[in-house]
């Protein structure tokens, strides 16, 4: 056992430093791509070669913004008016202070930036299409707003005149020190933006991807968006650095709002990679370029690519040469995978593995488990560390919890039951944060957490998990391990993880991308997440639902394992031998009431619940609960 | 007071307007969750297609309006059921899908009329007047089209078995299905309204103002106003908005200066987003 161990850790180890590394390739390439163009008046004289570079530069920062802000799962068409606030930065403390390089790019920077952050604070509060149309409305609010300025921002004749950056004796504005100038911008640019994304990049991957889950387990979205428009808004600024720099004079139609679209198009088409907007940089400018004197061609061309990409390749241009090559290295690799999981598991192939360590860990556990069928002794021994008081939610006139208390003990299983529609889930979404109550109290470790957002409910010492299965379905399974580790305060030990993965044959799938698992692992795979950040209360909701039978016995292991440790599980679910095997205690719901609550054969006796699952009572067959039939009913109840 | 009168007057046509250029919009934001960013572009569609009918092929101005319905709604129609019912469940792939067809709707209009804005015969001339109050019977007939298609709209949405499905389908899409839903003919059907409305509004609007390419990123604004407004999804919000966005538009341009009325109603939305997140009207709503 430990030598699997500590190879697993090793192996975890290396992929991790592999991942991190990966995760520098593409922004390493990009900034040395741009860097080579400072080497532009070396080879050519040519002036429309040299103005051209930095307007390709311009492009290149407008689309890292919508770049940078799309990884965070939102929609910006801010590029055009950050550009604004960072060219007139410019254009006001270089006609008025002082035209020092170094002064600009940082003033350039800071102060769309800092104009950012009160915008973020009231829109990403809401939900990301807001977020698209607010900054879309922006963009034609700051031209009017430098349109209404006339005195100091010279209204819509803009300010001209500006002297070019300089430092020491170099002035920066034509000709090759242009370019370097425009060329050094764009990697400060680049490098800020590149430091974010890496830094941050299981943060961004996860709310790209599954924002709910993330936030479950303690990652808080909010600031995370605030940090991608904020950096993304700076970035944009120094792009407006460098378009009025080159011009030499800052007015209104040099920041059009629909220009955003261009830059919206460059961010999609380049793709997910660091290098896509590099790529959809130089796409657009050749585009453009070529097309000067046709603007509907190229129009044509960027509404029909935006169309293309959005339905066959999402990945954008650098997303399908990364899946070309990834499938390629696949079949290359092949041979070498294998070996690898056979280091781990011994001579036996991966699948018979994984087999035999669930029965090894069933064997080991039987000593610990009452034998299945028979409910365990009901011990609240613990403290109480949930107490739900009165809650209740209202949809309309519609009252889908309504009035629900209970309490829940270290140590503690709750099984909630009911017909569907009796309000389970809308409970399980207002104790864990994800919806606010109507009315009632949740108390969270004796402290008042209703209407907390989901983050903060986790960092508290709460987990769920989700009735449908909720991975982060693009990425392997050890780096969803690693993302809710990075997400959360609380984490397993490395003996425990590889414990839960092992009982749950995910040991032997770890560099498999979660969403190619087939469903049965993916929903364990989604209940050993919450389980990983150790949590004093878990909500399970329906975790058995669309498991193979066979599967359904590693719910037992999970559960009794997470107990053991003091967590105390609500378990919300359908199948009633499930529930009798491992629920002490069942409380009833239906319509958004309590039906009943207490030990399982009293409650499965009451002839109100009976009625609940079945519609009718009849006196016939009204008693025996261990009657099969009758469960086989509830079990699709 | 006359012209506190006059302003109050100007404000509710242009109110009226607005409504009429956000319901598209505001329908295929209500029933399909699409921010449907080509909504722009279909009106400029609509008002090309019935200059087209009327000032080059000669035909009466009805048959503009009725081939520019039909030919945004057949856009429409078609985009929802080849390519954004496919995508129909990601917001963000939604919005770009609509904004390619902008693109390509744009770049259309541009290649087969040319950038210059065109002249429109006028169709429907003359002032009423009523007590010292003048309106163009241009924008009247805006009014009453307006208040016309924001009725059916609504007793569409609310009073017939298709409206019915659709709000199951927007509120619940698997359920719905599982009920016999069929969203493959219903929402093609809705986008191809949404988009019908929009071309009826240019073939409309488009000659008592201007008709060129790029005239309809100012509806796209407007309607983006009216909904962020009334409340992303409310189409009762959405017209409440519209009339509220003429009226301030109407007295910020007599009282303060033209140009300080979109930073004056942009300045109200951030502050009404503060207060209530939601909108006017708007009610908690499903991700999206």
């Amino acid at each position: 056992m430990p030598e699997t161990s500590i190879t697993k850790d090793a192996a975890a180890l290396g992929s991790r430093k592999r991942g991190l590394a990966r995760a520098m390739v593409a922004p390493a390439v990009a900034i040395i791509l741009v860097g080579l163009a400072a080497a532009t008046p070396k080879f050519t004289a040519d002036p429309f070669l040299l103005s051209f570079v930095p307007t390709v530069l311009v492009t290149l920062l407008a689309a890292m913004h919508v770049w940078l802000l799309l990884r965070v799962d939102l929609l910006s068409f801010g590029s055009p008016p950050f550009m604004a606030i960072g060219g007139y930065t410019l254009a006001l403390v270089a006609t008025n202070y002082t035209s020092n390089a170094f002064v600009l790019v940082l003033a350039c920077f800071a102060v769309p930036a800092l104009m950012a952050l009160p915008l973020a604070v009231v829109l990403l509060r809401l939900r990301g299409t807001y977020f698209a149309l607010v900054t879309f409305v922006l963009a034609q609010v700051v031209m009017l707003i430098i349109i209404i300025a006339e005195g100091p921002l010279g209204g819509s004749s803009g300010i001209s005149g500006i002297p070019p950056a300089t430092v020491g004796g170099t002035e920066f504005g034509a000709g090759g020190a242009l370019v370097r100038f425009s060329v050094a911008v764009a990697i400060v640019g680049l490098v800020v933006a590149a430091a974010v994304a890496i830094t941050w990049r299981r943060h961004f991957a996860a709310l790209e991807e599954n924002e709910p889950l993330a936030a479950s387990l303690g990652l808080n979205p909010w600031i995370y968006k605030t940090l991608a428009f904020v950096v993304g808004s700076g970035v944009a600024g120094l792009a407006g650095l460098i378009l009025i720099n080159q011009l030499g004079n800052a007015h209104p139609d040099s920041f059009l709002p629909l220009s955003s679209v261009n830059h919206l198009a460059a961010a999609v088409i380049g793709g997910a990679s660091f290098l896509g907007p590099v790529i959809g940089a130089l796409l657009l400018s050749w585009l453009v370029h070529t097309f000067a004197s046709q603007a509907q061609l190229s129009q044509l061309f960027l509404g029909a690519a935006l169309i293309i990409v959005t339905l066959f390749a999402r990945g954008g241009i650098t997303g399908v040469v990364g899946d070309l090559s990834r499938a390629g290295a696949k079949i290359l690799g092949r041979t070498k995978t294998t070996r690898l999981d056979e280091g781990t598991n011994g001579p036996k192939g991966p699948r018979n593995a994984e087999k035999e360590d669930t029965v090894t860990t069933a064997r080991e556990r039987a000593n610990d488990r009452t034998p299945l069928g028979s409910p365990r002794q009901v011990v609240e021994t613990g403290d109480v560390v949930l107490a739900v008081d009165g809650l209740s939610k209202s949809f309309g006139g519609v009252k889908a919890v309504n009035d629900v208390s209970f309490e829940l003990r270290r140590g503690d299983v709750l099984g909630v039951i009911g017909p569907n529609g009796a309000g389970k889930t809308t409970m399980i979404n207002m104790i864990a944060g994800a919806m606010t109550p109507t009315a009632g109290t949740v108390a969270l470790l004796g402290k008042d957490v209703t209407g907390w957002s989901s983050q903060r409910v986790s960092r508290q010492g709460l987990a769920r998990s989700y009735q449908q299965t909720s991975v982060f379905r693009g990425a392997t399974v050890s780096e969803n391990l690693a993302r809710a580790k990075s997400f959360s305060r609380r984490w397993a030990t490395d003996d425990e993880i590889a414990d839960l993965l092992r009982s749950t044959g995910l040991l032997a799938r770890l560099e498999d991308r979660a969403g190619d698992l087939p469903y049965g692992l993916q929903k364990l795979l989604g209940l050993i997440l919450p389980l990983a950040i150790r949590p004093d209360v878990l909500l399970l909701d329906e975790p058995a639902a669309g498991l193979e039978l066979s599967e359904r016995g590693r719910i037992d292991q999970l559960v009794d394992w997470t107990v053991e440790r003091g967590t105390a599980v609500l378990l919300v679910e359908h199948d009633m031998d499930l529930v009798r095997r491992i629920c002490p205690r069942l409380l009833v719901m239906d319509t958004g009431k309590t039906l009943d609550h207490g030990s399982p054969d009293s409650v499965l006796n009451n002839p109100e619940v009976i009625t609940a699952y079945l519609g009718v009572v009849d006196d016939d067959d009204v008693p025996e609960t261990a009657n099969s039939s009758q469960q086989e009913e509830m079990n699709h109840g | 007071m006359n012209e506190i009168i006059q302003t109050t007057v100007g404000g509710l046509t242009l109110g009226a307007q607005y409504a009429l250029m956000a319901l598209g919009f505001s329908l295929a934001f209500g029933i399909l969750r699409v921010i449907n960013f080509a909504h722009g572009a279909l009106y400029v569609v609509g008002g090309y297609v019935a200059y087209f009918v009327t000032g080059q092929i000669g035909l009466p101005y009805v048959f503009g309006v009725m081939a520019a319905v039909l030919a945004t709604a057949a856009i429409g129609y078609l985009f929802e059921l080849f390519i954004i019912e496919r995508r129909i469940d990601d917001h963000l792939a939604t919005i770009v899908l609509t904004l390619g067809l902008s693109l390509i709707g744009g770049a259309a209009m541009l290649g087969l009329f040319g950038p210059q804005a065109v002249r429109f015969p006028p169709v429907v001339s003359g002032t009423l007047q009523l007590g010292g109050v003048y309106i163009p019977y241009g924008r009247i007939l805006v009014i009453v089209v307006a208040a016309f298609a924001i009725a059916a709209v609504y007793l569409l949405l609310y009073k017939t078995q298709m409206g019915g499905a659709l709000r199951a389908l927007t509120d619940d899409r698997e359920m719905a299905i599982a009920m016999g839903m069929r969203p493959k003919v219903l929402f093609p059907l809705a986008f191809a309204i949404a988009a019908g409305l929009a071309g009826l509004t240019g073939a409309l609007v488009t000659p008592q103002f201007s008709l060129a390419p790029f005239v309809g990123e100012h509806v796209l604004m407007i309607s983006f106003l009216a909904v962020i407004l009334g409340g992303l999804g409310s189409l009762p919000g959405a017209v409440i908005a519209s009339v509220l966005v003429g009226l301030v538009e109407s007295f910020v341009g007599v009282y303060v200066g033209g140009s300080w009325a979109p930073l004056i109603l942009f300045t109200g939305i951030l502050v009404l987003l503060v207060i209530r997140p939601t909108g006017i009207l708007g009610h908690r709503t499903v991700n999206a």
